[in-house]
């Protein structure tokens, strides 16, 4: 079942201290398929998630799921599932009997309890209590709990971001599989920008309340909106530049556009754009190496070139040390913006 | 509405002061001797006070800043005193001593009975003043008198203050205590302007003064209660070290052993030697039998009254953080404040003239137990229901469940100890209630309180006994339950 959001505004206060959190927010999501609300906290993201779920009263805007506007639905009725930010597990019932909790009696008597918790690989689980579960396995247990209704949609609020780095991958791969498995649409919101362009079919990237970009992760990464937007989605350092229509001039040399511009603008570089170069490029002295194991992070300040720091992101081995001095290339078309 | 429920006898008895000859009225109020009342119950009260911080101050220095042998049973013993109703320790004392009455026996009575009010708060408050703070004045060149007078002192007065007012106000509602040692004050007033002479008007007026003397205690406390509640315990604070010379922790346990053995070891040593005493002495066990059963199932009716009135306004004062909720709640609080005689009362005169069918049935007395005791059930209700997550419940909605299946299957069945502690609470303060039972009880019903206060009324100590010991077991319930759960008020 697809979900379209049309225009929903919402305010969190109550009296005379209401504060308008989300502005005339506006996507959609097409049927069996994930979609990522991406943004900084603060952003209401999570007001938004609670407004599809009709725990959060909206102040105008519609709701769709599938052909169905739930304008004035109550939670109990709209067929769309949580799963709270830490799990949020009933502390007073067995895993089986959380699972079961939306069940009807029927629903209750048959396997699919069972077929849930196979679902997200954790066969036999059913008669743990909560506490004895890792955080993960409770994470997993509260999506078989909101599937178990086989909801139209699922929303995830931050379903990763109490686990640990080495845990948060695996979990999320049996995630978005059980997702898949079910054919279940789903939103997840996060502030984590890998694991949103990771995860997600389609993201949704929000700011101050207001929806900056919607597309693939590809597109937003690649072709983000605005500078701000850009520099959010991924690391990022802007230059400033002067454009002619195709090419622009930077400290950094002189650089093809990826979309017309004329004047003063901003220029986008992402790390992984900096090359090393034997040839003609930009000096730069090897300021700090954060090494990562699969690649490296170099911090390079721009020889001559007015107190630019840039980082470049470098395939490992890397043999460079800090007072190193290299020679840099833009390889690929930059994105530029009007100066903000 | 429960709270709209809980306010409707009080909001009566005030229409029918406003509706009664205004000139009698107020030469009700001007007498000479409601101004005597008033001043006795007013002396009274500062006495208690004032006794209570004597005693309460120094119990709780020595059980949380002395190295003292056995610390948990000198903790044991300053909560005791709470386990004792007032009015057996007076039942106690004049036992013994049947020629005790007037000011000085009762203000003692009451002080032994109230100090924990100040002991327990004073304590928490000296546990949370960390030591560092006396350290950092000490380096400052102030000696250790100095850093009590100006580092310590000020930092507990707040809870101090705050737990003489409870006392002051606990002594202001006190009725058996004052009744048995035979001080006159405004409880006893309102009590027998209503079964003596039966002048209504005279019992709301006294009432009237009464209640508001009490709601400026209560205002006063309250104020006091915010200022401890900003003491709060510096992050990473060092537990205070425990100190004292051998000379200084004697004359501590010579203290705490001396205020011991008046609050608890003579009232409650005089009632066994008392029973002891009495074996073989003709006793009507059927009868202790019977007002012992009569005792509980009343209890337990108005408690479950109690928690059937408190569920909704905790739900409502712990979910959304309206003015409406807090007015609500602050409404319910009103059987914190006013003292039992006067719920009593005004049932009375809201009954005879609403419902008369009402009067003097197990409905009008199970009613009052559940508007003087809803705020023992509503406070735990209230932080028990507070400490269910709400993501708990939104994710209740969004699995089909409605409002209510959510809160009955998710908010209460978590909640459930909390609430079940509150009813506990409630039912056990009921079955000590002794003033509105008095004037409540349809004819023919006594409980263990109504017993005692008629056996000691006429003098018959030994046949009153029994019933002080069952109370007194009654009354350690909550004080055993809530100590092992570790609650703290």
């Amino acid at each position: 079942m697809s979900l379209v959001i049309e225009s929903l505004s919402a305010e969190v206060g109550e009296g005379g201290e209401r504060i308008r959190v989300l502005h005339d927010v506006s996507f959609r999501i097409e049927a069996g398929t994930l979609g990522a609300v991406l943004g900084p906290s603060g952003s209401g993201k999570s007001t938004l998630l609670r407004c599809i779920a009709g725990l959060h009263p909206t102040v105008s805007g519609t709701v769709r799921s599938g052909s169905r506007d739930l304008h004035g639905v109550p939670p109990e009725r709209r067929r769309i599932g949580l799963v709270p930010q830490d799990g949020a597990l009933f502390p007073h019932l067995t895993v089986g009997e959380n699972v079961a909790f939306g069940l009807t009696r029927s629903g209750r008597r048959s396997r699919r309890v069972e077929e849930l918790l196979d679902l997200v690989e954790l066969p036999g689980m059913a008669g743990r209590l909560p506490h004895e579960l890792s955080g993960g396995q409770a994470q997993r247990v509260a999506l078989a709990r909101a599937l178990a209704p086989a909801p139209d949609v699922v929303l995830l609020d931050e379903p990763f971001s109490a686990l640990d780095a080495t845990l948060r991958g695996a979990v999320r791969e049996q995630v978005r599989r059980a997702l898949a498995e079910t054919g279940t649409t789903a939103i997840l919101v996060t502030h984590d920008q890998t694991e949103a362009l990771s995860i997600a079919d389609r993201l949704v990237v929000l700011n101050d309340g207001a929806v900056r970009q919607v597309g693939s992760p590809q597109e937003v990464y690649e072709h983000p909106v605005d500078l701000w937007t850009g520099r959010f989605v991924g690391e990022a350092i802007t230059v400033a530049g002067q454009a002619d229509g195709i090419r622009v001039t930077t400290p950094l040399g002189d650089l093809q556009l990826e979309n017309p511009a004329l004047g003063p603008v901003a220029v986008l570089v992402r790390p992984e754009q900096v090359h090393l170069v034997d040839g003609p490029g930009t000096a730069a002295r090897v300021v700090t190496v954060d090494y990562f194991g699969h690649d490296a992070l170099v911090q390079l300040d721009v020889a001559g070139g007015a107190g630019i720091r840039i980082s470049a992101r470098l395939a490992t081995p890397v043999t460079l040390h800090e007072g190193d001095t290299v020679r840099i290339r833009i390889a690929d078309r930059v994105l530029a913006y009007p100066e903000p | 509405m429960p709270a709209v429920v809980a306010a409707i006898p009080l909001g009566y008895l005030v229409l029918r002061l406003s509706q009664s000859d205004p000139e009698r009225l107020l030469a009700s109020l001007w007498r000479t001797r409601t101004l005597e009342l008033a001043a006795n119950s007013l002396g009274l009260s500062a006495t208690v006070a004032i006794g209570c911080l004597v005693i309460g101050i120094p119990t709780a220095w020595a059980i949380t800043r002395l190295r003292l042998p056995l610390p948990g049973l000198w903790r044991a013993v300053a909560t005791l005193p709470l386990a004792i109703p007032s009015y057996v320790a007076a039942f106690a004392w004049v036992a013994t001593w049947p020629g005790l009455s007037g000011f000085w026996p009762t203000a003692a009575v009451m002080t032994l009975a109230c100090a924990p009010y100040v002991t327990l708060p004073v304590a928490a408050a000296l546990t949370m003043a960390d030591s560092r703070y006396a350290d950092a004045a000490r380096t400052l060149g102030a000696d250790p008198t100095r850093v009590l007078l100006r580092v310590t002192l000020p930092r507990i007065a707040p809870a101090a203050a705050a737990g003489a007012l409870l006392a002051a106000l606990y002594t202001l509602a006190d009725f058996g205590a004052v009744s048995i040692l035979r001080f006159e004050t405004l409880t006893w007033g309102v009590h027998s302007a209503f079964e003596g002479s039966l002048d209504r008007v005279l019992a709301a007026a006294l009432s009237a003064v009464l209640v508001t003397m009490a709601f400026v205690f209560v205002a006063v406390e309250q104020l006091m209660r915010r200022r401890a509640a900003r003491v709060v315990p510096a992050t990473g604070a060092e537990p205070t070290t425990l100190s004292g010379t051998p000379r200084s922790r004697v004359i501590a346990i010579a203290g705490l052993l001396l205020v011991a053995a008046l609050s608890i070891g003579i009232p409650l040593g005089a009632l066994v030697v008392r029973l002891v005493g009495g074996v073989g002495i003709e006793f009507d066990w059927p009868r202790l039998a019977e007002s012992t059963a009569s005792t509980l199932g009343l209890g337990v009716a108005g408690a479950a009254v109690a928690v059937i009135l408190a569920l909704p306004i905790a739900t409502l004062a712990a979910r959304y953080r309206s003015t409406v909720g807090a007015l609500l709640e602050s409404v319910a609080y009103l059987g914190h404040v006013v003292p039992g005689v006067v719920v009593g009362l005004s049932l009375v005169v809201f009954t005879l003239s609403i419902a008369p069918a009402l009067y003097q049935t197990v409905f009008a007395l199970v009613f009052a137990y559940g508007v003087l005791f809803l705020p023992k059930a509503l406070g735990s209700s209230r932080s028990a229901i507070q400490s269910v997550p709400p993501a708990l419940e939104d994710t209740s909605r969004t699995l089909g469940l409605g409002r209510l299946t959510t809160w009955w299957r998710v908010t209460a069945r978590i909640a459930i100890p909390g609430i079940a502690a509150g009813g506990l609470l409630a039912a056990v303060t009921a079955m000590k209630e002794l003033p509105a039972t008095l004037m409540l009880r349809p004819i023919g019903v006594e409980t263990l309180a109504t017993e005692l206060w008629q056996k000691t009324a006429i003098a018959a100590y030994g046949a009153a006994t029994p019933y002080a010991i069952a109370l007194v077991i009654v009354a350690s319930i909550p004080t055993f339950l809530l100590a092992r759960s570790g609650y703290r008020s």
